[in-house]
């Protein structure tokens, strides 16, 4: 598959329209964003702020972030969200460089906030542990509608603390659809501009001599065009589909560390540094993506050898593979490493260390095969953030004693994508 | 800028009151460096000196611990020090312990840092490498002087508060204790850089390393289970409804443990699950999928067990760190023998 990847670089965001880009800046109308935001009913109210890299501000509750795009055509850079689930990672998209929707907000009736917050600091040390610190966010700072926070309701009920009550799934799918309309609507001011840069990304074989390589990609709280992953087998997958939107958030109840945020997807480290790399030092056939995870351990072996599999049957030489963290999804994380490293497929690993004491060796789970592992951060590490004079997103932290705008000790995992698993973030851990 | 202040640990040998003779010594203290010490006062120079001498018969340390430290730390803490070296103690089993020992106890009583030095081998390595900083030394005192030098080097920079860089750059065992910090390049770039030195033969060396589990000598089996009091222990975050004490779902801080005398099936009014790492539906629609009351309560009514214990013991296990964990599994193992349980059925999920 070929895509080409125009970007458009955007160095300054102001508020007031018409919305338009013009010299590198981006005007956004913020009454009519806001209008389309609230159509479908499910926000009472919604304010619109921009903050840039090194203001002193701090977003709390952050939900998802999403960087704006455009395809021309008939195929959607949100397929399955706005218009049919259409193959992504083809044809020409169009993206805006260096900014994102920010979507922030209270959570609602029934919904499970042990794992919701989620913090980016624009300036300070924090910034150094986000991706999202250095672009210029366009924050949604949305207000539920009145419905989503009645817990007397009988879709309010908690039956599963993971995913949360009907309402409140519902209502996370109702905020992402709104960031992507936003997203969407910002793209498409790019539709007759010429671009800063294109990218040429085609996974044809260039040279068949090339060691074949494979990323298997585990996922958790995402879309796949739009549908659930639930039920799924590791699927083969076209990288160029990852680039382009086909695999986009939809839980926030998360660990901000390793949340698979949208913007991470689109933007994914390892699958563009494959990319890269390709026809020049290996060839890049597949990524290979699943579900991580199942209770059971027959289901898990199921995961396991079928993702395995897939990667002998495209003529895997080595692969490299992410780690979505928790603790289930380690299990069926590290079978595989086992069963490829036993097939002759080495296999680099990509791993948040999600937790652990500085003493605890933080493995849920391992194999003797886990032998080449590079570290994206331990969650459980404390830093120190300075006061923030300005907050967006919640007057208090969900589970978190500081008041959000003061000095703080707080450890990574609160920190949206800090410890990210595509890769993109230059946190490791050693140990000492 | 006034000296630094240290303080020396020695044992009787080294502070040249005796040999195995005085193994029995209680701790005493002098003031100033003996022994060793005058030479680690050397290697110390200006920026710091040995205000005083702490010392006890390595036997009395070992056999007296809690007493020895406690009066070694007190002994240490009248002098104030911003530093406490302790030996080195080279391959002795004994010294080492209580070298270790003590600036353990000192590290964490009175928040001083503190060095010692061990023959990697000593056995006081494995116990103590974390919970202080163990230079490694040769085999024996013939080799003082480059220990002394490197417990000075080190020292200095524990006492002056530096950020010290990994082992092998700063000369201390590796402690097993894992920071994040920041890398000059990205994850991914690693990464494919890493898979292809693979794919090309060459070695690789592992951004985290795996590690080696102790294992625990299973007790001997119960000899004849129908006398036998049973209890439930479950880490799948079953607790009364409405959770009454407030048991975190996630990174639990605590363990507990309810009443279940008269219970004979969990249901869903009355007990939920509040585990954070895995779909409770179904425990939540019958808790006793994840601690089986019901079936437990057969066992005991058709004489399978002796009895049930009237207690059942709880905590959430996700996110839970080792650590934590083995802390709360001794004290659930000490509650459980007062009430002289013979067995536990643990059911985790």
């Amino acid at each position: 598959m070929r895509l080409e990847m125009a970007t458009y670089t955007v160095r300054d965001v102001q508020l007031g329209g018409p919305t338009r880009l013009s010299n590198g800046t981006l005007h956004v109308d913020s009454d009519e964003l806001r209008r389309l935001v609230l159509e479908g009913g499910d926000f009472a109210d919604c304010a619109v702020d921009v903050v840039r890299p090194g203001d002193e501000v701090r977003l709390i509750h952050v939900m998802d972030a999403v960087e704006p795009r455009y395809k021309p055509g008939d195929v959607s850079a949100f397929p399955g969200f706005l218009g049919l689930p259409r193959t992504a990672g083809e044809g020409r998209t169009h993206r805006l460089g260096g900014m994102a929707v920010v979507s922030v907000g209270e959570a609602v009736a029934g919904e499970p906030t042990y794992w919701r917050e989620a913090v980016i600091d624009m300036a300070g040390p924090g910034a150094s542990a986000s991706a999202l610190s250095g672009t210029f966010n366009l924050v949604l700072d949305l207000q539920p509608a009145a419905a989503y926070l009645d817990s007397s309701s009988p879709e309010a009920e908690l039956k599963n603390i993971m995913i949360g009550s009907p309402l409140a799934q519902r209502y996370n799918h109702a905020v992402r659809l709104a960031q992507f309309k936003a997203a969407a609507y910002l793209g498409s001011v790019t539709a007759d501009l010429p671009p800063d840069e294109v990218r040429i990304y085609d996974t044809a074989i260039v040279d068949p001599t090339l060691p074949r390589v494979v990323y298997f990609l585990q996922v958790n709280g995402c879309a796949l065009y739009g549908g659930s992953m639930e039920s799924i087998l590791p699927s083969l997958m076209s990288p160029t589909e990852i680039l382009d939107g086909a695999l986009l958030n939809i839980r926030t109840n998360s660990y901000a560390s390793v949340r698979q945020s949208t913007y991470f997807n689109q933007n994914h480290a390892v699958v563009d540094e494959l990319c890269a790399r390709h026809g020049r030092d290996l060839s890049f056939v597949g990524v290979i993506l699943y579900p991580g995870a199942a209770d059971d351990i027959a289901k898990k072996e199921l995961m396991a050898e079928w993702a395995v599999k897939q990667a002998r049957l495209v003529g895997a030489d080595g692969a490299c593979s992410s780690y979505a963290g928790g603790g289930h999804p380690c299990v069926e994380y590290m079978l595989i490493c086992q069963k490829c490293e036993q097939a002759g497929i080495p296999t680099v690993q990509v791993m948040p260390e999600t937790y652990g004491t500085p003493a605890d060796p933080g493995f849920v789970y391992f194999v003797p095969e886990a032998v080449s592992i590079v570290s994206t951060g331990r969650s459980t590490h404390r830093l120190e953030l300075p006061a923030m004079p300005r907050v967006i997103g919640g007057r208090e932290f969900f589970d978190l004693p500081d008041a959000p705008g003061d000095r703080m000790t707080i450890s990574y995992r609160y920190l949206l994508g800090s410890c990210t698993p595509t890769g993109h973030g230059r946190l490791t851990a050693r140990a000492y | 800028m006034s000296k630094l202040r240290v303080v020396h640990y020695l044992n009787q040998f080294f502070a040249g009151v005796g040999g195995e003779d005085q193994a029995g010594l209680p701790p005493a203290a002098q003031e100033g460096p003996t022994g060793p010490g005058r030479l680690l006062a050397r290697a110390l120079g200006d920026a710091a000196e040995i205000v005083a001498t702490v010392y006890g018969g390595d036997d009395y340390v070992n056999e007296h611990p809690d007493e020895a430290t406690a009066a070694i730390v007190d002994l240490i803490r009248r002098y104030e020090p911003d530093l406490v070296v302790a030996g080195p103690a080279f391959n002795a089993g004994r010294y080492g312990l209580a070298c270790g020992r003590i600036c353990a106890a000192v590290q964490e009583a009175l928040g001083v840092p503190t060095v010692t030095g061990m023959y990697p081998e000593n056995p006081a390595v494995e116990l103590y490498r974390a919970r202080t900083y163990v230079v490694p030394t040769g085999i024996s005192a013939a080799q003082m002087a480059p220990a002394v030098e490197q417990l000075a080097a080190l020292g200095l920079k524990l006492a002056r508060g530096e950020r010290l860089g990994p082992p092998a750059e700063e000369g201390y065992l590796p402690r097993s204790l894992r920071f994040s910090q920041l890398d000059d390049r990205p994850a991914a770039v690693r990464a494919v850089e890493m898979l292809l030195k693979r794919l090309r033969g060459e070695p690789v060396e592992t951004e985290w390393p795996l590690p080696a589990y102790d294992r625990v000598a299973p007790p001997p089996p119960i000899p004849d289970l129908s006398r036998a009091k049973v209890a439930l222990v479950t880490s799948g975050g079953i607790v009364p409804k409405n959770n009454p004490d407030r048991i975190e779902s996630t990174f639990a801080t605590k363990w507990l443990k309810y009443s279940v005398a008269g219970v004979g099936d969990l249901t869903a009014q009355e007990w939920q699950s509040v585990h954070g790492g895995y779909d409770t539906t179904n425990a939540n629609a019958d808790p006793d999928r994840v601690l089986p009351i019901d079936v437990i309560r057969d066992f005991e009514r058709e004489g399978v067990i002796g009895s049930l214990h009237e207690e059942y013991l709880m905590t959430v296990g996700s996110g839970m760190s080792t650590d934590d964990a083995r802390r709360f599994a001794h004290e659930m193992a000490d509650n459980l023998r007062a009430a002289e349980v013979d067995a536990v059925i643990f059911t985790a999920t």
